[in-house]
């Protein structure tokens, strides 16, 4: 069942694309504030119709959430296979969906339905480190950066749309506006006010207490 | 400045104070020693107890990370906190405190303030957090309403960030204490809000620690006690200063020493006064002999030898106080021999007039009574001119020694050169000492042998009796002197002093003094007396005898100063100017048709001058007249002196023609066989044995005999000292030759010689020759 669907979700894909090609399929670049390819950026792009979407799926693979982000429009089912020889305990405790998928193993889990927009955090109550994000939209076109951080808009019709954009860093604030714009320039390039990864990696260690007398810390004992 | 006199105290001071050195620097040394050595265990502790106590913290914390860490994985507990269920969120947060006992857990909002306390949740106060800094990877030192807290904290996460649990430990005085059991050091804790000191924990008293960062170990002291300190800063940050001050006791680590010390201050101690004592008698073992010989010294110095010095020690005091000893002994000896030298005569040992003297002295001091002789030998400076020196002391010796067995009890006897023996006699009085001096004297008067011949010597002695005489020693001797001056060979050998024999004794003083001018003065004249030939009646013999008249004494008679011209030498002087005299009368005799013989009388003295004869022929050449009409008559005691000189003297001016006769024969000791090889022609009887003659006596015989005996050896004998009729006839009867002697006539001046010459016939002729 599952290949079915996977074959099905790249045969959709491909007439997209196909449609895209002939039709209006652009690349958008997005880097973060020192330039560098920034992966895991929603673009959502409203105002237009409504894009083909493939049946929404989060996986765990090695894992990990995969995609990490995931865009889904309101009232959306995604599955959660689980690709792992592990079990996950997948839960969310966001606004927007509270759901708990207790220790299951490949496609046990019922898909979920997300009804309300907003962002759902995933977590695994097993694996602490397993961190995914669900941005559950209204907007009729959405896009997520690869990790060159290319963003390909498939069917946008010409002329200037409103544009948002979301990034993980960003937790659980809306989606930022980045106003009209003309998305069918070929070569566009958008720096969004991201912190450098590495800087968050570093951030990451000190925890929000550290951080918050970080500045007055001026003598650290060993 | 002090100084040391005493050679013990120097002593003593000298090694006390080395050792007390010796000692001070062993004591300072191990003191140091122990005391570095305290030290350096004390910062051993401190370094170990501040590892230690870092060991502890991050033990500590690890469990509480732990521990917080469950609670931050509940599902459960991150649901609450995910859904906001603060009752629930609370409720499991004072759980967990209690569960791993922090004194409070806390809830932070993802950006760090904090939502809920579990102290707030039960008093209902504010919590404050004023500083917070990492001490550790999952462990935060914190300030927390002024007190220092311990802050493990764990994030909730959902599986981001939502929340943050932090469980609170305050650094308390429990910490504290816990800290110092593990460790062994004094552990506080000090939370400083620049400049006020918010809080202090310390197990120590009253301590509120160091206000300042501190960044060696130091040593302080806390209330009196040393203390080594290693400052831990556990926060930093803005005015806030969290610090945990380890505190090793110096007191403690040296307490582990003190032992040891008093231990060292005790053999100190003991060494000390043992040292001293030990001292105390070297330096007395050296010093006490010193002193002892020191004192002997001066003993010996004030002539005190009664006491030996002594000392039984075989090292070099030991041989000092030998040496002192043979110095003492020596001294002692050398000194009574000069004593005894002073007091006694070399030659016989015997004390001499120095003792005498003192024994005199202390015989009158004690008030006693007893005599003081004094025996003289008569000619002793002739025979030292006859046989010398050596034999004489010989003499003497021997004398010495015969008259030491024959004292009388409470005696000394003495001998002083040139005054003779003397004998001092306690408690004798004066007759007894008379009788046991002539006891004596016969002693002495033994014949002798000596110089290879059996000789006579003729002893004087004078006595003198105190306290009759004098209370005077010097006097005593005096007197004596003069006694035995008075004392005549004979019965009058012996003499007791008496007063108005010292005024003879200064009258012959001045005789002696006033003869030799006798000549030149004119005082000296000459008297003849006639001798008689006895066959015919007839005189053709006169004897000159000369007189002195004194100025002042008067007549002096010859016996008073021919024997002191003889003594003094000026008897040559005198025969002289008899010869002169005599040769002038003859001269004047023979112009007048006198034909008289005369003889004058010569002294040994006279004798012992070789040049005599001669002189005798040149003054009768001098006046023309032979040698024939001169006579010289010489007692037997000076032919006696030199006898060979004498001979030779006589036997020349008998050669020349003059007329020799032995005077005085009887006196001496000569036998007539002496006489027989003298070149004499006429013997002269002593006038003693004359003047008493009567049939049956001991003279009588004894002239009988000698008239007998010289006629056989062909001499003619006069006897003098006349003085009776019966005398005369007894002589003539004999067949004596001549007489003379008052009987016959006084001697008399020449011019009444020449009348009385010419009645001769009638007085002598008439009666009845």
């Amino acid at each position: 069942m599952q290949y079915h669907r996977s074959l099905s979700s790249v045969c959709l894909l491909l007439s997209s694309m196909l449609i895209a090609g002939s039709a209006h399929a652009f690349e958008i670049l997005v880097e973060d504030e020192q330039g560098a390819a920034l992966g895991n950026v929603v673009l959502l792009v409203d105002g237009v119709p409504p894009a083909m979407s493939q049946p929404p799926v989060m996986d765990q693979i090695d894992m990990r959430f995969v995609p990490e982000v995931l865009v889904v429009p309101v009232g959306t089912e995604v599955d959660f296979p689980n690709s792992d020889e592990v079990r996950h305990h997948v839960y969310s405790f966001s606004d927007p969906k509270k759901f708990e998928l207790r220790l299951f193993k490949g496609s046990d889990a019922p898909p979920v339905l997300f009804d309300q927009p907003g962002l759902v955090v995933l977590g695994c109550n097993i694996h602490d480190q397993m961190v995914g994000y669900i941005l559950v939209t209204g907007s009729p076109q959405f896009a997520v950066s690869n990790a060159q951080g290319k963003v390909v808009l498939n069917d946008m019709p010409a002329g200037r749309w409103l544009v948002s954009w979301w990034h993980p860093s960003l937790g659980e604030q809306p989606p930022r506006s980045l106003g009209e714009m003309d998305l069918r320039r070929s070569g566009l390039e958008l720096a969004l006010p991201v912190k450098a990864a590495a800087s968050v990696e570093e951030e990451k260690k000190l925890s929000p207490l550290q951080l918050r007398f970080r500045k007055a810390t001026s003598h650290v004992a060993h | 400045m002090l100084r040391i006199k005493h050679l013990q105290t120097r002593l003593i001071l000298l090694l006390v104070g080395l050792l007390v050195l010796v000692l001070a620097a062993v004591f300072t040394a191990v003191y140091t020693s122990t005391t570095i050595s305290a030290e350096r265990q004390a910062r051993q502790r401190l370094e170990v107890g501040a590892n230690v106590f870092q060991r502890l913290l991050e033990l500590r914390v690890r469990e509480l990370t732990n521990a917080t860490q469950v609670l931050v994985a509940d599902f459960g507990f991150r649901e609450a906190v995910a859904t906001g269920d603060l009752p629930t969120i609370s409720s499991a947060l004072l759980n967990q405190a209690n569960r791993i006992g922090a004194d409070q857990a806390l809830f932070l909002s993802p950006d760090g303030q904090i939502k809920i306390s579990s102290k707030a949740a039960q008093s209902g106060a504010r919590v404050d957090l004023q500083a917070a800094g990492t001490l550790y990877a999952d462990a935060l030192l914190a300030v927390i309403d002024d007190q220092p807290h311990l802050l493990v904290e764990a994030e909730v996460k959902a599986p981001v960030t939502i929340g943050q649990v932090a469980m609170a430990f305050e650094l308390n005085s429990e910490l504290a204490t816990e800290m110092k059991q593990l460790t062994g050091l004094d552990v506080s804790f000090l939370t400083i809000r620049s400049p006020v000191r918010l809080a202090v924990t310390s197990t120590l008293e009253n301590y509120l620690g160091l206000a300042e960062i501190q960044t060696d170990i130091i040593s302080k002291t806390i209330m009196g006690a040393e203390f080594l300190s290693v400052q831990i800063p556990l926060l930093q940050q803005d005015e806030y200063l969290v610090t945990a001050e380890l505190l090793s006791p110096l007191d403690e680590a040296l307490a582990m020493f003190d032992m040891l010390k008093r231990e060292l201050i005790l053999i100190t101690l003991v060494a000390l006064i043992m040292s001293s004592v030990v001292a105390i008698m070297l330096a007395g073992n050296l010093s006490r002999p010193v002193s002892r010989l020191a004192d002997a010294a001066r003993r010996i110095g004030l002539g005190d030898y009664s006491r030996p010095v002594l000392l039984a020690r075989d090292d070099e005091l030991g041989g000092l106080a030998s040496s002192l000893d043979r110095m003492r002994q020596e001294i002692s000896s050398r000194e009574q021999q000069l004593l005894h030298n002073a007091y006694h005569d070399p030659l016989t040992g015997l004390a001499n007039l120095s003792k005498v003297r003192d024994r005199l002295g202390t015989a009158l001091a004690a008030g006693s009574q007893g005599t003081l002789t004094l025996l003289y030998l008569v000619g002793v400076e002739h025979l030292v001119n006859a046989t010398g020196q050596t034999r004489v002391e010989e003499l003497i010796k021997d004398v010495a020694s015969r008259l030491d067995g024959a004292l009388p009890a409470n005696s000394m006897l003495g001998f002083q050169p040139g005054m003779g023996f003397l004998v001092v006699t306690e408690n004798l009085d004066l007759d007894r000492s008379v009788v046991t001096a002539d006891a004596m004297l016969t002693l002495l008067s033994k014949r002798v042998s000596f110089a290879g011949a059996k000789v006579s010597l003729q002893w004087l002695a004078g006595v003198v009796e105190w306290p009759r005489h004098s209370r005077d020693p010097d006097e005593l001797l005096r007197q004596v002197g003069i006694a035995q001056s008075d004392a005549e060979l004979g019965k009058d050998r012996i003499a007791v002093y008496q007063a108005n024999l010292d005024q003879a004794y200064l009258r012959r003083m001045r005789i002696i003094r006033d003869l030799p001018y006798a000549p030149q003065l004119k005082e000296l004249s000459v008297v003849f007396q006639p001798k008689l030939d006895l066959k015919t009646g007839q005189v053709g013999q006169v004897e000159a005898l000369m007189r002195w008249t004194h100025p002042e004494l008067g007549a002096v008679r010859p016996d008073e100063f021919i024997p002191l011209a003889e003594q003094t030498g000026s008897i040559r002087m005198l025969t002289q100017w008899m010869l002169l005299a005599v040769v002038s009368q003859l001269r004047t005799w023979l112009d007048k048709g006198i034909h008289l013989q005369v003889a004058m009388n010569i002294s040994a003295r006279d004798l012992e001058d070789p040049q005599f004869p001669e002189r005798v022929a040149m003054v009768l050449q001098a006046q023309q007249i032979s040698a024939r009409w001169l006579s010289l008559e010489v007692t037997e005691s000076a032919l006696m002196k030199e006898p060979e000189l004498s001979l030779m003297c006589l036997a020349k001016l008998r050669d020349q023609g003059t007329e020799l006769a032995v005077d005085d024969y009887g006196t001496g000791y000569s036998s007539l066989a002496t006489l027989k090889s003298l070149p004499v022609q006429n013997l002269k009887i002593d006038k003693s044995f004359v003047m008493q003659l009567a049939d049956g006596t001991d003279d009588a015989i004894i002239v009988k005999s000698t008239i007998e005996l010289a006629h056989n050896m062909g001499l003619k004998v006069v006897a003098e000292g006349i003085e009776s009729a019966g005398s005369l006839a007894w002589l003539r009867l004999r067949g004596c030759d001549v007489g003379q002697g008052y009987f016959i006539s006084r001697p008399v001046p020449a011019l009444q010689l020449e009348s009385w010459l010419e009645t001769v016939p009638q007085r002598f002729e008439q009666n009845g020759i």
